[in-house]
């Protein structure tokens, strides 16, 4: 008996570990199946659009492959204040790269890759026609850094 | 919890002379980075716990003496779950002595601290130890000498490659693999707190499972 109690384990730490186990999987799903809250718009689009609302064109250039991009993914743009605020003040376009997966990307978002230099994902470009220096942000860091790019003039 | 164990784990660890060494390393470390304003707190936290987590159990194992730990009237799962106790603490101990450094320094220098983005930071850097030291646990809970820190650099090597070779091909399987086998510390949020701590649990339940099963030979190597 002695020897048997020796070996058990705490039925506390199987109950912790399973509860906070199942937490973690259900936080997952939920993070899983939200969706974007950004309204993007075609690439085709941006600057008539950017031209008729006075909006800066927000360049968000992604891959698939990309892990801080799909960290962005849940965090900014299924974050209700922050897409409410990249819709507001922005015309929001994504341009995905599809170098790795196809070997090539299509000749507007090549030329629009090589017009701004992107060299890494992500990177995300505000034109604003009314300021002379665009805006520009390489990597993913964080929601406040995030905020602040927003917000930077 | 045996508190006899955790306290002579600590006092094993912060009396070590390596400990002292690791301590004026890691504060020099975080002194420097700070008056450069990095702004780093010190050594990397795989880099502390690797050094106070690599004799968990292996080293003790080799010389005969966890057989009679085991000896004792004590739980294998207490033991086991003491032990990592200790030793976070140990590595705790380290940190708040950075931590001091690093304020002490910003201060004299006129630096400013962001409270609440200092305070997110320590925890990341807490639990990536934590993580690190469970992990470590869990690798010395079946191997000897300090035969776990092999075996930890291989799990992350491996990890690391299979992770970016599913990840052109299945991304979605790629960041399932970096979410949920590292422990993040780049940036958090509430989820990933939750999945560091969960997996941190998983990996001392691991541990006290492998130990409840093994069967330890006397004598030592």
């Amino acid at each position: 008996m002695a020897h048997r109690n020796q070996r058990s384990i705490p039925a506390a730490l199987i109950a912790l570990t399973a509860a906070l186990f199942v937490l973690r999987v259900a936080a997952d799903f939920r993070q899983w199946n939200a969706k974007d809250l950004v309204t993007w718009v075609p690439l085709h689009l941006a600057e008539r659009l950017s031209r008729a609302h006075g909006k800066p064109v927000f360049y968000d250039f992604t891959a698939d492959w990309c892990a801080p991009c799909r960290q962005m993914d849940r965090e900014i743009y299924r974050d209700e204040h922050l897409a409410k605020l990249i819709n507001k003040r922005f015309i929001p376009v994504r341009i995905v790269d599809r170098q790795r997966e196809e070997g090539k990307n299509l000749p507007a978002v090549e030329a629009l890759e090589r017009k701004y230099e992107v060299r890494a994902f992500p990177t995300m470009i505000i034109i604003d026609p009314n300021v002379r220096r665009d805006r520009r942000h390489e990597g993913y860091s964080g929601k406040k850094s995030f905020a602040t790019f927003l917000g930077s003039r | 919890m045996s508190w006899i164990v955790i306290s002579e784990t600590v006092r094993r660890n912060v009396g070590n002379i390596y400990y002292v060494l690791i301590a004026i390393f890691a504060g020099l470390m975080t002194f420097l980075s700070t008056y450069g304003d990095h702004r780093a707190s010190g050594p990397g936290p795989a880099f502390m716990a690797l050094l106070l987590g690599a004799q968990l159990f292996g080293p003790e194992q080799s010389a005969g003496t966890l057989q009679l730990a085991f000896s004792r009237p004590i739980r294998r799962a207490t033991y086991a779950v003491s032990r990592i106790a200790g030793v976070s603490i140990a590595a705790l101990i380290l940190i708040t002595f950075c931590v001091i450094v690093d304020v002490v320094t910003a201060v004299s220098i006129g630096a400013s601290i962001v409270l609440e983005e200092y305070l997110l930071n320590l925890a990341r850097a807490v639990l990536g130890i934590i993580f690190f030291i469970a992990l470590l646990g869990l690798f010395g809970s079946f191997t000897r000498s300090y035969a776990n820190l092999l075996l930890f650099l291989v799990y992350f090597g491996a990890v690391g490659g299979i992770s970016d070779a599913l990840s052109d091909k299945f991304p979605t399987l790629s960041d399932l693999a970096t979410k949920n086998l590292f422990p993040r510390i780049s940036t958090y949020t509430p989820e990933d707190y939750l999945r560091v701590v969960s997996n941190i649990l998983i990996l001392i339940l691991l541990t006290c499972v492998v130990l409840r099963r093994r069967q330890l030979s006397y004598g030592s190597d």
